[in-house]
């Protein structure tokens, strides 16, 4: 072990420089030798606080100029609402009574919804009766009409004119908006005459009962 | 204590300008933070009040020809009130039939009041709070062109009319009509 060890230590290289002699003497008073820096550390160190300084600054006034602006836009609407508010109050004022006033007459207009006009109904009817029908009755009872009638002439005859009259009625352009379904719901030999009796029945749209057209 | 106070007046007399700008950067610092929220809240009553004012700006433009229209609808319904019946006024709501029946040719042959208030209707709906529905049934006869001239008037008449039921027969020549209406009534 012992003979090992001046192998592993390393040589102290300080020790051997201190020992080494000066390569010259030096001679130099760094304290009276003039300063020949062109420019000092310090004249950096106050440029660079300057500058943080005014950056700091200028931010702050930025800042402030937004701010006053913002302010005086603010103060602006406050004028406008000031000038407006009143107004607008009085119409919000006139606009609930007329909401209420229409809500009225909009209840004369669900009264008159389901109107079916009586005299234009028996016009119509009568404008596309064949000259060989008589209708002996007409009965509007809200979701049907029924309409009931003779035709004269030998039954056979009389069986293609209620077929006619039935085609008559469903392309008729007043019957087509009114009515969903026309429909010969009766036809019997009449005792009395030599003709028949029929019965027809006219089947209201469910969206448009009766609404005048 | 002193010492440091000493190391620090002597650092500030020989760098005057670098403590000046300490001082003053510092000062201008906490002033920053110190406003850093006004933005955000002066831009956000701004946007308020922007909005508060555009919504008067708009009620205003809006309610431009307000005035007239409430005027118009108030008049409407003045009108209409004018010629809505009283139920109660029996004598003078016949009075108005009977006043058709003399002008159309046409002959009654029963005319009731049955009541108001939609409960004698059929297939009608009531009408809400204002206005009432003043139910009539009605047997008329008379001549086909009579018969048409009295659904007429009654549709064009003075009172507002709503057809229930209408039931028109042909016999011996002359048409009879059954009718369920209703008259626009107040309560």
């Amino acid at each position: 072990m012992a003979t090992m060890l001046p192998l592993l230590k390393k040589p102290n290289e300080k020790a051997a420089a201190s020992l080494m002699p000066a390569w010259h003497p030096n001679f130099r008073n760094a304290e009276l030798l003039p300063d020949v820096k062109a420019v000092r550390t310090a004249f950096f160190v106050n440029g660079a606080a300057i500058l943080v300084v005014m950056v700091l600054s200028l931010y702050l006034i930025q800042s402030e100029l937004g701010l006053r602006s913002l302010r005086e836009q603010t103060a602006n609407a406050q004028q406008q609402i000031n000038t407006e508010k009143p107004g607008s109050d009085k119409a919000l004022v006139q606009f609930q009574k007329f909401q209420d006033e229409e809500k009225t007459l909009l209840e004369l207009k669900q009264f008159q919804v389901g109107k079916i006009v009586g005299s234009e109904l028996l016009l119509e009817l009568g404008e596309s009766l064949p000259p060989r029908i008589t209708l002996t009755m007409v009965d509007y009872n809200g979701p049907n009409i029924v309409l009931r009638g003779s035709i004269a002439g030998s039954p056979d005859e009389a069986s293609g004119d209620a077929s006619a009259y039935l085609s008559i009625l469903g392309n008729q352009p007043a019957f087509k908006e009114k009515f969903d379904g026309i429909s010969l719901t009766g036809i019997t030999r009449n005792p009395t005459t030599s003709g028949i009796s029929f019965e027809i029945l006219l089947k209201l749209k469910s969206d448009q009962k009766g609404v005048k057209k | 204590m002193s010492l440091d106070n000493k190391a620090i007046v002597s650092l500030v007399k020989k760098n005057p300008i670098l403590a000046a700008c300490i001082v003053v950067g510092l000062g201008l610092a906490v002033i920053i933070y110190a406003r850093s929220g006004s933005d955000a809240e002066q831009q956000s009553e701004l946007d308020r009040k922007t909005e508060e004012g555009k919504r008067y700006h708009a009620n205003l433009a809006n309610s431009a020809q307000l005035t007239d229209e409430l005027q118009a609808v108030t008049e409407a319904n003045r009108l209409v009130r004018e010629r809505a019946v009283n139920p109660a006024d029996l004598a003078k709501n016949l009075q108005y039939f009977y006043r058709i029946e003399a002008e159309t040719g046409v002959k009654f042959i029963d005319l009731r009041q049955l009541g108001s208030g939609g409960a004698a209707s059929t297939g009608t709906k009531r009408v809400a709070s204002v206005y009432i529905p003043v139910n009539y049934t009605i047997s008329v006869e008379g001549e086909f062109s009579k018969i048409i001239t009295f659904l007429r008037n009654l549709e064009r008449g003075a009172h507002f009319y709503r057809l229930n039921t209408m039931t028109a027969s042909e016999a011996a020549g002359s048409t009879k009509l059954v009718l369920n209406i209703d008259l626009l009534g107040k309560p």
